[in-house]
């Protein structure tokens, strides 16, 4: 009886030693573990350096310096789907713990991304994926394209009292195979629908050379443009009055469509917020990277409709972001 | 040793929490300090640079507005020239009249179709109080086309002016548009904490004009209390803010009511310090690692070896085995050998003085046997019984009474310590009675000192060595040759002693040798108890020192000389000796002296055989 004693009071001293002594092993390892590597983001999106992404580019930042994580805006132009991949590559070979990215236009996308990113967390942006693809199985942070569209189409209505009959409208839409511009054009017809509008004619992917003698033989008492970049084109054309007294309206996220709708070249806009899309985004990806186990979540970014005595309101002001 | 792990796990815990505490209190001193300096300076950047601010707008106003008419080419010169060399800090100088109209401006850029100045808060303010200068929150530049198609944030500085137009003067104002990022990046430089703390300005009324979140405090993902904290005085606030406890450093901007706020969240004074906080806790699972070392040692070497001696010495005195427990240190080890050995020793002087005892009464039960010897009774009676037949009655008598005297002393009340008197007696009665059964074939004869009467003495000492004498000495002696037994005794110093002495047979040197020694001696006549046992009882009572001494040559005679202490016969000392207790001298001193108690213990086992 007393040897067992004995021999059980070995046993719980050696016990606690052992526990403490992985304690004290283990706060060592703490102690001296020295800084952990900042993991780090790598955000790619067409035209990278454009004034869309502007208001995008400082909700990014905003929410790595809040989350005190790397991120790396990569430098494109055009992006197609193979040079989307060889980029996608580039970055997690340099290191990126997870990518932000803006689906190119094409099909093929969404297998692209899969088979690119493997284990990488990626956040889509902008759009799901191209039209006609499959459904994306990756988390998406955008506006509701759909809804902009209808919001451009309820901001026409409301500039003419909902009367449109024999009014003509063009389309400008030059990226057909990006899921957003299909979206936004079906919001934009479904919105117009019932009003007399027709839509006299539809730009997809047509040379900029050719828009001019379009605007002139076929003249349009409006022009809808779908994306940032037509409706800076079709502002550029009205500053340049080559669009023959058509009022403009867009979709559009950029200082310079802004500057359009200062200078009545514009009517109105729909905005979507791109902080909110760049601070969301990463906020997500944030959380994976903080937490392994978690689930990226998609979600809707708000837009608003602006109009020329909007613009310098305190509301909107913070529309206007650094270049 | 329980209790002293638990003291020495509290204490360091407690000095880890101390320091620990002290530490944070003095980093936190130390952040707050630092984040005072950090606002005193940039609070300084900002001033000198609305500072130089200010100074361009004087002196566009007073070098130039007012010196200049209007209509002279030279003023927009010379505002261009100043706008030149300012130009890193400023996105425009423009002139307008009182009713909004643009007078002069450079860089020369033209004027948006309708930017309704007049309606802008900076043309406002300054028209509203002509006297001071103002300076705007910052706010998208709304008057210019700019052919990149961007936009400026400013800060604006406006005043009221007199216009010199064609030698008349009118009202207008002066707008000195401050390119925002100049404040922007003073303010970014101060915000590159990674602890959680943070600077921002805000105007009096608590309008943002910087802040590291101020697009989405725009937005509205983000709060701030700049309204409360443009209220407060310069000074240090602590407050709670969204759950949040921080200290707040606030400091006006002169010139413009403008609030210059610091905000430290509590988690920062933490943040450079965890280490501080593994080290105070890796302290104490250290010192408790040691502890346990430290307790189970002392535990094994001195607690637990205590213990199992206490434990070993409790099942001792409960009556169990003395298995003394012997481990641990080299002083526990030899406490437990000098326990074992002191309960050897208790247990070995137990056991002799239950031997003494045993002896004692054996030896008490041998005298016994001989104060009721059968034979010397039988032969006594039958003696007295022919002196009544015969008529005898006179000597009869004489026998009846001298044998009840020795029957008497005998007895002696149970006791077997008595006066050398009645020991005298005794024998005397026995020699008288000794004398008429032998028809006074020999004679005896007592020289004794009167004094040693009052002593103590071991009772029937002399009986049995004169009963020998008679035997083995004169018994057998004719009337004619004089057979004598002489009986003397003394006081010699501290001793009484006491002789018998015959002119008998006397015995072979090695026989009186014997005689005290072995105890196979079969006595062929008498009582049966020998010499060996009267040297015994003496000896059990006085010790080894006492005794008897046989001195023997054959036909010459036999002298037994028998020497004790001498102590005074009183029933104090009476009752001592019988209890085993020599009057003035230590129980165990007598006790060590293990050879006389050997030899009545070896006597007694082999028993004395009539």
């Amino acid at each position: 009886m007393k040897h067992d004693r004995k021999k059980d009071t070995r046993m719980l001293f050696l016990l606690a030693e052992l526990v403490l002594g992985i304690a004290a092993a283990g706060m060592l390892a703490v102690m001296f573990s020295g800084e952990k590597e900042t993991p780090k983001a790598a955000v790619i999106v067409s035209q990278s350096d454009s004034g869309q992404w502007s208001a995008f580019v400082a909700g990014i930042k905003q929410a790595a310096s809040d989350r005190n994580i790397d991120v790396v805006i990569s430098s494109t132009g055009w992006l197609t789907v193979e040079e989307e991949r060889a980029l996608m590559q580039q970055e997690m070979d340099s290191g990126a713990d997870a990518l932000i990215v803006q689906p190119a236009p094409g099909t093929g996308t969404e297998r692209m991304l899969r088979e690119t990113a493997g284990n990488v967390p990626v956040m889509l942006v902008g759009a799901g994926t191209a039209a006609g693809d499959a459904a994306p199985s990756f988390p998406v942070m955008m506006a509701d394209n759909y809804a902009m569209g209808e919001a451009l189409a309820g901001m026409i209505r409301e500039d003419f009292a909902g009367k449109l009959d024999g009014r003509t409208v063009g389309l400008v839409s030059r990226t057909p195979d990006a899921a957003d511009a299909a979206d936004r054009e079906r919001g934009f017809l479904d919105g117009m629908k019932g009003t007399g509008c027709t839509v006299q004619w539809t730009l997809r992917g047509t040379d900029e050379d050719k828009t001019e003698a379009i605007y002139a033989e076929n003249r349009v008492d409006l022009v809808a443009a779908l994306n940032t970049g037509d409706l800076e084109a079709a502002g550029t054309d009205a500053e340049a009055r080559r669009i023959h007294g058509a009022l403009v309206y867009g979709i559009a996220s950029s200082t310079k469509a802004l500057y359009f709708l200062d200078h009545d070249n514009v009517e109105g806009l729909v905005f979507p917020n791109g902080f909110e899309l760049g601070y969301r985004s990463f906020a997500e990806v944030a959380e994976k990277l903080e937490h392994g186990s978690y689930r990226m979540q998609s979600g809707d970014v708000s837009f608003r409709t602006l109009r020329r005595e909007d613009l310098f309101s305190g509301e909107d002001e913070v529309l206007f972001m650094p270049q | 040793m329980a209790a002293f792990t638990v003291v020495s796990v509290v204490l360091t815990v407690a000095v880890s929490l101390i320091l620990y505490n002290r530490f944070y209190a003095a980093s936190r001193e130390a952040t707050v300090r630092s984040a005072q300096s950090v606002v005193m300076q940039t609070r300084e950047n900002l001033e000198d640079y609305l500072v130089s601010m200010r100074r361009i707008s004087d002196a566009v106003n007073f070098n130039v507005v007012s010196e200049i008419d209007l209509t002279d080419p030279a003023l927009e010169q010379e505002m261009g020239l100043i706008y030149e060399s300012h130009k890193d800090h400023l996105i425009s100088i423009a002139l307008y009249d009182g009713s909004g109209s643009l007078l002069a401006a450079v860089p020369v850029i033209s004027q948006k179709a309708d930017p309704d100045v007049t309606r802008q808060g900076w043309f406002i303010d300054a028209m509203d109080e002509i006297e001071n200068m103002h300076f705007s929150t910052p706010h998208v530049q709304n008057l210019f086309d700019d052919a990149t198609y961007s936009y400026h944030w400013v800060i604006s500085l406006s005043r009221a002016v007199e216009i010199t137009d064609s030698e008349t003067t009118r009202l207008g104002v002066l707008l000195v548009d401050m390119n925002y990022s100049a404040v922007s990046q003073i303010m970014e430089q101060i915000n590159r904490n990674e602890n959680g703390q943070y600077y921002y300005l805000c105007d009096g009324e608590g309008n943002i004009i910087w802040h590291p979140k101020q697009i989405l405090i725009r937005e509205g993902y983000a709060k701030e209390d700049s309204a409360a904290a443009a209220a407060r005085a310069d000074g240090v606030y602590r407050e709670t803010w969204q759950g949040e406890k921080r200290e707040l450093v606030i400091r006006s901007i002169s010139y413009t009511g403008w609030k210059l706020v610091g905000v430290i969240p509590d988690s920062s004074f933490s943040y450079g310090i965890i280490n501080v906080q593994y080290f105070a806790i890796l302290q104490c699972i250290l010192t408790l690692m040691m502890l346990l070392a430290v307790n189970r040692i002392v535990a094994g070497r001195i607690s637990r070896p205590i213990l199992r001696l206490n434990d070993s010495v409790a099942a001792y005195e409960a009556g169990e085995k003395p298995a003394i427990y012997i481990g641990g240190s080299a002083e526990i080890r030899h406490l437990g050998r000098s326990v074992q050995h002191s309960y050897e020793q208790i247990d070995s002087l137990m056991r002799q003085i239950v031997e003494e005892q045993s002896e004692r009464r054996r030896s008490e039960f041998d005298a016994l046997q001989s104060q009721i010897n059968p034979h010397f009774l039988y032969n006594t009676l039958d003696s007295i019984t022919w002196m009544v037949e015969g008529g005898r009655n006179e000597e009869a008598v004489y026998m009846i009474s001298e044998l009840a005297k020795l029957l008497r002393i005998s007895l002696s009340g149970g006791h077997t310590i008595i006066r050398i008197g009645d020991e005298l007696q005794h024998s005397r009665s026995y020699m008288n009675i000794q004398k008429m059964r032998y028809r006074d074939r020999f004679r005896v004869e007592f020289q004794t000192e009167k004094d040693i009467e009052e002593f103590c003495c071991v009772k029937l000492i002399l009986q049995p060595i004169l009963e020998n004498a008679i035997y083995y000495g004169v018994g057998d002696m004719d009337a004619e040759d004089g057979g004598k037994i002489l009986v003397s005794g003394k006081k010699e110093e501290e001793d009484i002693v006491l002789t018998v002495e015959d002119n008998g047979a006397g015995m072979p040197e090695e026989m009186a040798a014997r005689v005290l020694t072995d105890s196979t001696i079969v006595h062929r006549r008498g009582s049966g108890v020998g010499l060996l046992n009267v040297n015994r009882r003496i000896q059990l009572i006085f010790g080894a020192a006492y005794g008897l001494r046989v001195e023997s040559e054959p036909d010459c005679g036999t002298r037994v000389t028998v020497r004790f202490p001498a102590v005074p016969f009183t029933a104090e000392n009476q009752k001592r000796l019988e209890q085993g207790k020599l009057p003035g001298q230590e129980e165990t001193q007598r006790k060590q002296d293990g050879t006389a108690e050997a030899q009545v213990a070896q006597s007694t086992r082999n028993g004395v055989q009539t």
